[in-house]
């Protein structure tokens, strides 16, 4: 197969050993790369039993067919392997140029196992890999770090690292890569930080051949150009280029999609008026901070120039606003951006670090968590300074309640009891993120039968059929109306396509905001083709995402999944709501739907896939 | 004649016009209260038309002729996160 080199770069921290090893193609026809290679990686080499910080555990670090192509949304790839917040396998996806110089380095992934003997860094240059003496950069935060790794190898070198959070090992403990994207969700700045592993750096001169060059270049250049000008073509309020995702506060909140007061809630009118939106560009000074070859450039390099709360970096994204604003009734922008900085430089995911202070303001104020815990923070609903202080705490794994809440919700609440369960909005230990399930039925059935990274919108994004209005209209969701939110029908078929469309982009790798311009499934599909050689039609990419799905299924049981973990979901989304378009909603037939999903995914009523399932994909046995 | 409309093969007379088309998918999501809302908010609902991979400027719309084989998408102007 084209498209990839056939082989992954294996390092043995504790060996301090980097070997190379030869990928077959049927794993590649099966899993693509990716996020899809990540899990094959776990299913090759990780047995069940293994755990999150355990040693045998495989972090992969991983690219598709499409990186090193020049089409916008290209220079996406994946993080996959066992998730301390969820403790069992997952992914989560990345940008910049990361995963662009690794393929130019000669890799479709590094996979990374064992535990150093002190910190250390990866060199990869090409073919030679060194493991390298990374004391000196222990203790300090991830762009810090990254600054010193491309200081001493070059600044040609593209580098990812994990900050204090990371080595410190709070659940939520994510990536960076060049102090603006993230491998945000699962925790995997703490699988890092478990193998003292502080970073990477990466650089490559080779070009992986691809099937069809020149028909790629021409699609390329046709993506390019049409994404561009419908970027363009856009009002300024919607263009994603002017303010980020962070404009999607301004397009949920009339759909009753925000998480409120730790989603107790329906609106907040002055969080609206205050978090994105124009004054995302006028007080926050954002300007356009794009991805190698992205026409979209939905990320912003933001400024505070005065105050309490000046900084010059990245800015907040759409969850960040939702879950450290929104959800903790905060509508301080400057107070948000400031804290978001503030995790990205330790390394931690805002979403969960937002569901994390939820549940801890809400103990607050149900005196569950008193001053005495809190370090003297008056950890009230929307005050910006005591929400800024508890970052710094948590990053910081402060003894008491920075570092139980390091730990995440779900395992706070079970330590400090006191019914505070009940206010932990997670499901199987990670923190949820913002797409209200009142206000789309399927976002319920998302979450809770996620298999590619627990309670996850990006993993299966079936929400934006109604928030963004995304359809996958090559595989016959091409019309929906908008009751039907609120609507079991078809949801199970919808939800499977989602993931599984998910499964197949997070594995070619792409960026999925380039959605939001008109690239689709004809793209997708022309796109891989092109890059591999497979001459697949939509069915086989459909196929090809159920098997990744299957993979990743057969992979939770592996680790731990057990059915009821499914059914336990926040018992705050059957709450109503008493205002706005979602008012009295509750996905009521949850339970139902997702037992209807297991069948239509040709699972038995217990949710785990059947021999003639797996015999339908060809997956009796696992490739490779 | 053959057509394909947001990648749904569609039969439409000879001598189609895009102007019908907008104006008939531009009925199908009026009741959308995204749509509404966008409506309110700019005075129209911003969907854009992309004909065989060009976005059409709307004052287009009225003399572009629909031809066998086109493939005409329509994209909302929102965006997700």
């Amino acid at each position: 197969m084209k498209g990839v080199w056939n082989k992954i770069l294996k390092v043995d921290l504790a060996q301090k050993k980097a070997t190379t090893e030869h990928v077959p193609d049927p794993v590649y026809e099966y899993f693509l790369g990716g996020e899809g290679l990540a899990a094959w990686a776990l299913w090759k080499d990780c047995p069940r039993g293994t755990t999150a910080f355990d040693p045998a555990n495989r972090l992969s670090f991983a690219a598709g067919p499409m990186q090193g192509i020049k089409q916008t949304g290209a220079a996406k790839w994946a993080v996959g392997g066992i998730s301390p917040s969820i403790n069992m396998n997952a992914g989560s996806a990345i940008t910049h140029a990361f995963g662009i110089e690794m393929k130019q380095a000669g890799y479709d992934a590094v996979v990374v196992h064992g535990r150093a003997d002190k910190p250390v860094y990866i060199v990869i240059d090409d073919d030679k890999v060194r493991i390298k003496d990374g004391s000196r950069l222990w203790g300090k935060d991830a762009y810090e770090a990254h600054d010193l790794i491309q200081e001493k190898e070059g600044e040609r070198f593209e580098v990812v690292t994990t900050g204090q959070a990371g080595e410190r090992l709070v659940r939520y403990a994510n990536i960076q890569t060049a102090h603006k994207s993230f491998a945000g969700r699962c925790g995997f700045g703490a699988v890092m930080g478990s193998k003292l592993l502080k970073g990477i750096a990466v650089r490559g001169s080779q070009t992986c051949p691809i099937a069809d060059p020149k028909a790629n270049d021409a699609l390329n250049k046709a993506i390019n150009k049409r994404l561009a000008e419908v970027n363009a073509s856009k009002p300024e309020l919607f263009r994603i280029s002017h303010l980020g995702t962070a404009m999607a506060t301004a397009l949920f909140a009339p759909q009753g999609n925000l998480p409120v007061k730790n989603y107790h809630l329906a609106s907040h009118p002055e969080g609206e008026a205050n978090l994105g939106g124009k004054s995302y560009v006028e007080k926050l000074n954002a300007k356009p901070w794009g991805c190698r070859y992205c026409v979209i450039r939905c990320h912003n390099k933001c400024e505070v120039k005065s105050g309490p709360y000046a900084y010059k970096g990245k800015g907040p994204e759409y969850e960040s606003f939702a879950m450290m604003g929104f959800n903790l009734l905060i509508a301080d922008q400057e107070a948000v951006a400031y804290a978001g900085e503030l995790a990205n430089r330790y390394s931690m995911d805002t979403i969960s670090l937002g569901g994390v202070l939820a549940w801890a303001m809400e103990s607050y104020e149900k005196g569950v968590l008193t001053k005495e815990d809190t370090y003297g923070i008056d950890l009230t609903w929307g005050n910006a300074p005591a929400m800024v202080e508890m970052v710094k705490k948590i990053g910081e794994r402060a003894p008491g309640l920075g570092y139980l809440l390091g730990e995440g919700c779900k395992l706070a609440s079970e330590r400090i009891g006191q019914g505070s369960e009940q206010w932990a909005i997670q499901m199987k230990g990670q923190e949820i993120a913002a797409h209200n399930w009142r206000a789309q039925y399927i976002s319920a059935l998302n979450y809770c039968t996620g298999v590619a990274s627990g309670p996850n919108h990006e993993r299966g994004n079936s929400q934006h059929i109604w928030v963004g209005h995304i359809l996958l209209r090559e595989w016959g969701i091409d019309h929906v109306e908008n009751e039907e939110r609120w609507s079991w029908e078809q949801a199970s078929d919808r939800n499977a396509k989602f993931h599984d469309y998910c499964n197949v982009i997070n594995s070619a790798v792409h960026c999925k905001f380039q959605e939001f311009a008109s690239y689709n499934l004809t793209d997708l599909l022309a796109t891989i083709n092109t890059c591999t050689g497979l001459n697949w039609s939509q069915e086989d990419m459909r196929r090809c995402g159920d098997r990744i799905t299957n993979l990743q299924k057969l992979l939770n049981i592996r680790y731990g999944w057990k059915t009821a973990d499914d059914f336990n979901y926040p018992r705050r989304f059957m709450e109503p709501v008493s205002e706005g378009v979602a008012a009295g909603k509750i996905p009521v037939g949850l339970d139902e739907a997702i037992v209807d999903y297991y069948r239509y995914r040709g699972w038995d009523d217990k949710g785990y896939p059947t021999a003639a399932k797996l015999k339908q994909l060809g997956m009796e046995s696992i490739p490779g | 004649m053959k057509i394909t409309i947001n990648a749904k093969p569609q039969e439409v007379e000879p001598g189609t016009r895009l102007i019908a088309l907008v104006n008939q998918l531009e009925e199908q999501v009026k009741n959308d209260p995204m749509i509404i809302s966008l409506i309110q908010k700019t005075g129209k609902s911003n969907l854009l038309y992309i004909l065989n991979g060009t976005v059409v400027k709307a004052e287009d719309y009225f003399t572009i002729e629909i031809r066998e084989g086109d493939d005409l998408r329509y994209v909302h102007p929102f965006f997700g996160g």
